[in-house]
């Protein structure tokens, strides 16, 4: 028997990278899986390139002195999870590479379903900037992340794709949205079947939370987190 | 450069060289757009055919790349680990990733002629966008 994310007991942010790294490698080919996360405490995660000790810095700068970022497989910037709704997807990503294409349909399923929750957005189209991103994820918004209409940041994401399957990390911001922490996952929820055409499984298989205690591991190793 | 007629390709858009240099396509390089980092695999290390053994990475996603042969890696590119836009600019040339020292020849020989990949890649664009 499956269980369902319900049943999974919140999760640091080892935890929660690990079990969607778990997803990633052990889900069928053509799965659509989502996860909305549940959160054991304050957590901070930042991209597989960035260097840690930004990471701590930012950390430090906030007073997070005891929180260890945690390093994604995802690309991006640095999140703090800290009241935001994190969620991630596996999805099948076969034929072409383009990341662009990808993030737009998948924050286009957010914007779908928080516009049927009440909640307006909009994707993202700035003008072009210089290459790179910003350390921190939320100091601006990237091409289609999703804003409101003073061009505020409330949800950003990152992405690996490996071999047949991508997957996709999210940080929804709350606070100006309107919405409880269900609904908005809910609305997520809602967004990613009109998009993707059916409702994505929310269900995990007892192996893949078997596997993401392994691989929490890693995630909670030096070697990982401070590789660069 | 590299001529891209004379090289071999996989599926997952790496080509693959005589001498054993590994680098990603043109096609692929520009689908991903700007990469902003490399992370080469390390020399002296083992791989098997097919195993992801190198990340790129673009402003939002990192992907990654897998050994078309069997080997050892004997070289890893330092310059595009310092400037990953080699990757865009010159795919076939200063933008190349990693060397192996094949251990199973016939490896090289399942892969894709440059006439085969490109009747893949058309295929694939035929087949929609995921």
């Amino acid at each position: 028997m499956l269980g369902t994310e319900l049943n999974v007991a919140a999760l640091d942010a080892a935890g929660q990278m690990a079990l969607d790294e778990a997803v990633l490698l052990a889900a069928p080919a053509g799965a659509l899986v989502l996860r909305v996360y549940r959160w054991s405490g304050h957590a901070c995660t930042f991209g597989y390139s960035q260097p840690y000790r930004a990471a701590r810095a930012a950390c430090d700068a906030r007073g997070w002195t005891d929180v260890e970022p945690v390093r994604r497989a995802t690309g991006g910037g640095i999140v703090f999870h800290d009241g935001d709704v994190t969620f991630s997807l596996v999805f099948a990503w076969e034929r072409t590479w383009a990341p662009d294409s990808i993030y737009k349909n998948i924050h286009r399923a957010a914007h779908l379903g928080l516009k049927q929750a009440g909640a307006a957005t909009s994707l993202n189209s700035p003008p072009r900037r210089p290459l790179g991103a910003a350390a921190a994820c939320f100091a601006r918004a990237e091409p289609m992340d999703l804003v409101l209409a003073d061009g505020t940041k409330v949800l950003g994401g990152a992405l690996r794709k490996r071999d047949g399957k991508g997957l996709y990390q999210g940080s929804l911001r709350l606070e100006r949205l309107g919405l409880t922490p269900q609904a908005a996952a809910e609305a997520v929820a809602e967004g990613a079947a009109r998009e993707f055409g059916r409702a994505p499984s929310r269900e995990l298989a007892p192996q893949w939370l078997a596997a993401a205690r392994d691989i929490a591991t890693r995630y909670r190793s030096r070697d990982w987190n401070q590789r660069r | 450069m590299l001529d891209p007629k004379s090289l071999k390709y996989q599926k997952s858009h790496e080509w693959f060289s005589a001498d054993g240099t590994v680098g990603i396509s043109d096609h692929a390089q520009k689908e991903i757009t700007d990469v902003v980092f490399v992370e080469p695999p390390k020399v002296g290390r083992h791989v098997k055919r097919g195993e992801a053994c190198c990340v790129v990475e673009s402003v939002k996603a990192a992907f990654d790349i897998y050994a078309p042969v069997s080997g050892e890696i004997v070289a890893a590119n330092a310059e595009a680990g310092k400037n990953p836009a080699l990757v865009n600019q010159d795919p076939y040339g200063k933008g190349w990733l990693f060397k192996i020292k094949a251990s199973a020849p016939d490896d090289a020989a399942a892969l894709m002629s440059a006439s085969d990949y490109e009747t893949f890649i058309a295929s694939e664009a035929a087949h929609g966008s995921h």
